[in-house]
């Protein structure tokens, strides 16, 4: 009984899980942190009670919510801030580097302009763009009304556009 | 797909106001679309993108891993073990013998000392008993 609930968990699980990851590393902007993020999030979700658990409409926008307030959570502790912070410092490539990355690899720099972006737009674009959920389903995981969803991402498309532009012009 | 359709859901784009559909429909032209218009050669670097990021998943490799070496560990762990204890269990019965005779030669060398000194022991004892008679007399003495 307990090997087939686990069975059905995992396999419900397994999807979300990716979701899960791609969120959670698009928060933290770290892909070891997300890593545990994400293994956290799930724990968390099997040790909840089964019944509690399938009683959700959607256990898929619980868990989007429950990973999303995890990372919110880290962030604000001071120790996950100088964490991510310094990784972005290890990370960072150097100035001629950045311009073979910039000519190179256009993808890369969409990523590297998305995850500069401030942590509720960057949510906001990673939730629509990629996870492409509706907006109820968007201001549900965020908590906020829907108008205030499309204003945020309606400015958001337009930054990133306005600053790939200018970095393309620039190297060109 | 027509350009005009396709720049009219580009405004409503940029303003939020596209349904997930309409945005399907801009995400398979700019992924698809041959001949793009240079103007907006960087919408497609963000589709892309996007398209590319979908299929990120859980590094589950990551963990597959880890629990094979794991296995391989605790299987290694195990066969050092059996192997250890049935070599241990193999010269125990091989030594028994040895082992029995050097303890009975040691016990017989032992019993030899303790009766010699049980007996030096006794001597001690009956000079002591003189001491007695000596003490008894001067003690008849004092009084």
């Amino acid at each position: 009984m307990q090997l087939s609930a686990e069975r059905t968990f995992l396999n419900q699980i397994d999807e979300i899980r990716n979701k899960i990851f791609r969120i959670t590393k698009r928060i933290l902007v770290s892909q070891e942190e997300a890593e545990d993020a994400t293994q956290e999030v799930i724990v968390k979700l099997w040790e909840m009670d089964a019944a509690k658990r399938d009683g959700f409409k959607s256990i898929e926008a619980y868990s989007v919510t429950m990973a999303k307030n995890y990372c919110l959570d880290r962030l604000k502790s001071k120790q996950a801030q100088n964490l991510s912070l310094d990784e972005r410092l290890v990370n960072a490539p150097s100035d001629s580097l950045q311009k073979k990355i910039e000519q190179t690899d256009e993808l890369n720099l969409v990523g590297g302009l998305i995850d500069k972006l401030p942590e509720r737009e960057r949510m906001i674009i990673q939730l629509r763009e990629i996870e492409q959920y509706d907006f109820n389903e968007i201001a549900s995981i965020l908590n906020l009304p829907e108008g205030t969803i499309r204003v945020y991402l309606s400015r958001t498309r337009k930054k990133l556009r306005k600053q790939f532009t200018e970095i393309q012009n620039h190297g060109n | 797909m027509e350009i005009k359709t396709i720049e009219i859901l580009l405004e409503k784009y940029l303003e939020g106001e596209t349904s997930l559909k309409e945005e399907t429909v801009l995400r398979a032209y700019f992924n698809e679309e041959q001949n793009l218009p240079k103007e907006w050669t960087h919408y497609r670097q963000f589709f892309n993108y996007y398209e590319l990021a979908k299929k990120e998943s859980f590094p589950t490799a990551k963990i597959k891993s880890k629990t094979r070496i794991r296995t391989w560990m605790m299987a290694a762990a195990s066969i050092t073990l059996v192997i250890g204890l049935s070599l241990n269990a193999f010269f125990e019965s091989q030594s028994a013998p040895l082992e029995q005779q050097e303890a009975e030669f040691a016990f017989q060398q032992f019993q030899k000392q303790m009766k010699n000194v049980s007996n030096h022991l006794n001597k001690g004892v009956q000079k002591v008993a003189y001491l007695d008679y000596w003490n008894e007399s001067t003690q008849k003495l004092i009084k």
